[in-house]
C-alpha cells in the first residue's frame, strides 16, 4: 500500500494535510495522536467513507491499483473484500438479530459469487482463525452471548474473511478490559504475520504500539509530524509532540507513599446482589451478587486504587459506598459514623463529606444548566445556603483551584473540551469541602496529555486540601502513578491490596499477575 | 454542520398559526352570524358575498368554520392540557419511583388504553349528556397515558446520565431531580408530543360531533357540518369539501410543525 500526500478538507477547513507514509505486506503500522489529530479520517479517507461534502486530494495505491478516483461502486467492491476494517465498540458494529457465523457468511456472499455452503466453510475457518473454536456452536451464537473480546475476534474475522490485503483496526482494543485486549492485540499481529495482510492499527495509547507496531505515524492536527520504526522512534523522539505525547504516557510512578492514619471511609462486608428477570413464574429469580464481601478502607489525606476489570463489581460497590444504593449485607462508616444515617439532617451532612466524579464528561452535566449552577449544586447539603453572591464567589474559588478561571460560569457544559469538564466535575466535588472523592474512571475517557494534566491536578488536590481519594479505575498505569495504596478486584471480591509499589513489586495473586502481564508498557526511558 | 432552514418548522408553524388565529378572530367577528338562518340563500355557491357559500339552511359556511374553529382548537386545546398536565406528572412518577409504583401506574396505563375510547364518549354522554366539555373530558382522558408513556421513556433515559446521581450525591430527592433536571430536559420531547395530541383532538372532536356526542346545536363544529353535508353531497360538494380541506390542512400544519420541533431539537443537541 501506498499512499501519497493525502488530503481532507471540508467546507474551507483542512482536516488532513500531506499525508504519506508506506505499508509493505505483513507489516503493521500505528498511527497515533491525540483524539481529533486526524487519524480515524486518515482510515475513512482511505476506503473514501467520507462525510458528504468532503474533498479528496492525494492518492492512495493498493498494491499496483490507484483506488483514488475509482467511482463509488468501484469503492464499494474494494471495501470488506481488499480493504478490512475493525472498529472500537464490537457490539454495534454486529447485527444483534443475527447469528455470527451467518454474519461472516454473509460478508463473502455480498463480494463473492459462492454457494451458502462455500461461504459457510469459509467463515467457520475465519473464525477458526481468530480463535474462536472450541465452545459449543459458536457458529450460531447472537453477538448478546458473546463477551467484549469475543464480540471483538467475531469483526475480526468479519475483516478478515476474504483475505484482506489491508485491515484497518481503528481503537480495536479501547473499550475492552486490559487481559482481552492483550489477547486481541497478539491475535491482530498473529493475523498480519500469517496472512501477509498489511495492518494499520489505529491509537491513542503509545505502549500498544510499543506492543504490536513495526512502524509508527505520529499525527498532530491532521498531519504526520514523525515517522519511524517504532522501536527506535518510541526510544528516541525527535519532534517535540511525540516528546510530550511519549513524556505523558510515561507516567511517573509515585514514589512517596503516606502512612494510614485515621479512616475516613471504611466499609465492612459489602454485600450487593442484583435480581435477573424472571425466568420462570414458578421459580424465585435468580440473584447475581455482583459484590461480595467487600471490606476497604481509605484514611484521611490518602489517594486508594480499586484496580479490577468491567463487570468486577468495582462501580456497584462504589455506588454502595456513595449510598446511592443500598447493599444487602454490610455496613458503610463514614468518618467513623454509620452512612447513611436515616436522620435527613445528618445524612446532609454527610454527603459533604464525600463527592464524586464520573468517567464520562458528557453526561455528568445537566446540558441546560451553565457552570455556575451545576457547581453550586452541593449547596443544597448546607443548611443554609449561601447567598447568590456569596455562592458566586465560591464557585469563582472553586473554579481556579481547578485550573479553570471565573469567567466560565456563565457558560455551558458543551462549550469545554473533555478535560476542561472533568475539571468542572472536579469543582463541584470539592465545592461541599468533603473529606473524601471518589473517582469513577475518571480519566478513561481523556487523552494522555489531558489525562496528565489532570492527574497533576489531583495530586496537587490531595496535597493541598488534605483530601482523600478513592480512585476506580481499570488502568494499572494510572493507580501505579497516583495510589498510595491498591485493591485488586476480581468477580466481587478483593483478591489483593496493599501499598502500591510493593503490590505491583511483588503481586502475590494470580489475578494481579494475569493483569500486570497483560498490561502493555512502553520501553524504558 | 449543515444550516438549512427548518422547513416543517417554518410550514407548520405558520399553517398552525394560522388555523389558531382563526378560531381567536371568530370570538370577535365572523362575516356573517354563524346561527342566523336565511332560507332564501340557502345553499349557494361560492361568491363574493359567501366565500365559501352557504348550507341547505342558508348560513354563511365560512363563518361557520370560522366558529367551528374556535370550538375544534378549544377542544383539543384543553384535552391536551388534561392529558400532559396528568400524565407527564404519571410518567415522571412512574420513571422515578420504578419497580412497584412503575408497574401500578404503566398497568394503570394500559388500562385506559385497551378501553374504546368512543365507549367512553358515550359512557360520559350517557352520564352528563352531550356537549363540548364531554368531549373535552373523553378526549383529555384518552390523552393521559399517550403523556404518561412520552414522558416515562423520555425520564428513563434521564435518569441513566451521571448528573442524576450527581445529583443524588448532592442530597436532592428523586421529586426534586424529576422538577429541576429531567422535566426541562424533556420539554421539546413534549413539545412534539402536544402537537400530534393536538392534531389527534382535533380529529377526535370532529370524529364526536359527526355522530353526535360532541358539541350540540347551535355551537358550530366541523364534525356536524361534515354530518349535515352528508346527505347533499351530490346538490351541494362545497358543503363537505370546505370542513374537509380545512381539516386536512389544519391537521398537517400541526404534524409538520411536530415533525419541525422534533428536527429542530436533534439539531440542538
Amino acid at each position: 500500500m501506498n499512499v501519497t500526500a493525502l488530503g481532507v478538507a471540508l467546507g474551507g477547513n483542512t482536516l488532513l494535510k500531506d499525508v504519506t507514509f508506506e505499508l509493505d505486506s505483513g507489516e503493521i503500522l500505528g498511527l497515533v495522536g491525540a483524539s481529533g489529530s486526524g487519524k480515524s479520517m486518515t482510515a475513512l479517507a482511505l476506503m473514501q467513507l467520507l462525510p458528504p461534502g468532503a474533498q479528496l486530494a492525494g492518492k492512495v495505491a493498493l498494491r499496483d491499483e490507484i483506488l483514488t478516483g475509482k467511482g463509488a461502486e468501484a469503492m464499494r467492491a474494494f471495501r470488506g473484500r481488499d480493504i478490512g476494517m475493525v472498529f472500537q465498540e464490537p457490539m454495534s458494529a454486529l447485527n444483534p438479530l443475527m447469528p455470527i457465523g451467518e454474519q461472516i457468511a454473509e460478508t463473502v456472499r455480498l463480494h463473492r459469487e459462492v454457494s451458502r455452503k462455500e461461504a459457510f466453510a469459509l467463515a467457520r475457518e475465519a473464525l477458526d482463525a481468530v480463535g474462536l473454536t472450541g465452545e459449543s456452536g459458536s457458529f450460531e451464537r447472537y453477538p448478546y452471548q458473546l463477551s467484549g473480546g469475543q464480540r471483538q475476534r467475531v469483526a475480526i474475522a468479519i475483516a478478515i474473511v476474504l483475505s484482506p490485503a489491508l485491515l484497518i483496526a481503528d481503537e480495536p482494543t479501547t473499550a475492552l478490559d486490559v487481559i482481552a485486549q492483550a489477547q486481541v492485540l497478539a491475535l491482530l499481529k498473529e493475523l498480519a504475520r500469517a496472512r501477509r495482510m498489511g495492518l494499520i492499527l489505529i491509537t491513542h495509547d503509545l505502549a500498544v504500539i510499543a506492543a504490536v507496531a513495526d512502524r509508527v505515524a505520529v499525527m498532530q492536527a491532521g498531519t504526520i509530524v514523525e515517522s519511524g520504526y517504532s522501536a527506535a522512534l518510541l526510544r528516541n523522539p525527535v519532534h517535540p509532540y511525540t516528546r510530550s505525547l511519549l513524556a505523558a504516557a510515561r507516567m511517573p510512578r509515585k514514589s512517596t507513599f503516606k502512612r494510614p492514619s485515621a479512616a475516613v471511609v471504611e466499609t465492612r462486608g459489602i454485600v450487593k446482589e442484583y435480581r435477573r428477570a424472571r425466568r420462570s413464574l414458578w421459580r424465585a429469580p435468580q440473584a447475581v451478587r455482583a459484590v461480595d464481601g467487600v471490606s476497604l478502607t481509605v484514611h484521611a489525606g490518602e489517594t486508594v486504587g480499586l484496580v479490577g476489570e468491567s463487570g468486577s463489581g468495582k462501580s456497584s460497590l462504589l455506588r454502595v459506598i456513595l449510598a446511592l444504593q443500598r447493599a444487602q449485607q454490610g455496613e458503610v462508616r463514614l468518618l467513623d459514623e454509620h452512612f447513611p444515617a436515616s436522620d435527613g439532617l445528618k445524612l446532609r451532612r454527610q454527603r459533604r463529606a464525600i463527592q464524586v466524579v464520573f468517567q464520562d464528561p458528557v453526561s455528568s452535566f445537566d446540558p441546560r444548566w451553565n457552570v455556575e449552577r451545576i457547581v453550586a449544586e452541593p449547596f443544597h447539603l448546607l443548611d443554609t445556603p449561601p447567598s447568590p453572591a456569596e455562592s458566586r464567589r465560591l464557585v469563582a474559588e472553586a473554579l481556579e483551584q481547578v485550573g479553570l478561571s471565573a469567567a466560565d460560569s456563565t457558560r455551558l457544559p458543551h462549550e469545554f473540551s473533555g478535560g476542561q469538564r472533568q475539571r468542572i466535575a472536579i469543582a463541584r466535588a470539592l465545592i461541599s469541602k468533603p473529606a473524601v472523592i471518589a473517582l469513577d474512571e475518571a480519566v478513561s475517557a481523556l487523552d494522555v496529555l489531558v489525562r496528565q494534566q489532570i492527574l497533576k491536578l489531583l495530586a496537587e488536590l490531595a496535597e493541598r486540601a488534605k483530601l482523600a481519594f478513592l480512585f476506580v479505575t481499570h488502568d494499572l498505569h494510572v493507580v501505579r502513578s497516583i495510589a498510595d495504596r491498591v485493591y485488586v478486584m476480581q468477580k466481587g471480591r478483593i483478591v489483593e491490596e496493599g501499598q502500591t509499589e510493593r503490590l505491583f513489586g511483588s503481586p502475590q495473586h494470580e489475578y494481579t499477575r494475569a493483569l500486570i502481564a497483560a498490561t502493555p508498557v512502553l520501553p524504558a526511558d | 454542520m449543515r444550516r438549512s432552514t427548518n422547513i416543517s418548522l417554518v410550514m407548520g408553524g405558520l399553517l398552525s398559526g394560522f388555523f389558531v388565529a382563526v378560531a381567536l378572530l371568530a370570538n370577535f367577528w365572523t362575516p356573517y352570524d354563524p346561527a342566523i338562518l336565511s332560507i332564501v340563500d340557502k345553499l349557494q355557491m361560492p361568491d363574493v358575498h359567501h366565500w365559501l357559500g352557504t348550507d341547505q339552511l342558508g348560513r354563511d359556511v365560512l363563518s361557520m368554520i370560522m366558529a367551528g374553529a374556535r370550538t375544534s382548537v378549544g377542544v383539543a386545546l384543553l384535552a391536551v392540557l388534561i392529558g400532559a398536565g396528568l400524565g407527564v406528572p404519571l410518567g415522571l412518577s412512574a420513571a422515578a419511583g420504578g419497580g412497584a409504583l412503575d408497574e401500578f401506574i404503566m398497568r394503570g396505563n394500559d388500562l385506559v388504553f385497551a378501553f374504546p375510547a368512543l365507549l367512553l364518549a358515550i359512557l360520559i354522554t350517557a352520564v352528563f349528556g352531550p356537549g363540548a366539555v364531554n368531549a373535552i373530558i373523553a378526549i383529555g382522558v384518552f390523552n393521559v397515558p399517550v403523556f404518561a408513556r412520552v414522558a416515562r421513556a423520555g425520564a428513563l433515559q434521564e435518569w441513566t446520565r451521571d448528573y442524576t446521581l450527581a445529583a443524588r450525591v448532592a442530597g436532592k430527592s428523586k421529586l426534586h431531580i424529576s422538577l429541576e433536571h429531567i422535566f426541562p430536559n424533556l420539554l421539546s420531547l413534549l413539545a412534539v408530543q402536544i402537537a400530534i395530541q393536538f392534531s389527534l383532538g382535533i380529529i377526535a372532536e370532529a370524529g364526536l360531533s359527526y355522530v353526535g356526542l360532541g358539541a350540540q346545536p347551535p355551537t358550530p363544529s366541523w364534525g356536524r357540518m361534515l354530518n349535515d353535508a352528508q346527505t347533499l353531497t351530490a346538490l351541494a360538494p362545497h358543503l363537505a369539501i370546505a370542513p374537509g380541506v380545512t381539516m386536512l390542512l389544519f391537521v398537517l400544519g400541526l404534524n409538520l410543525l411536530g415533525e419541525g420541533i422534533r428536527r429542530q431539537s436533534g439539531r440542538d443537541t
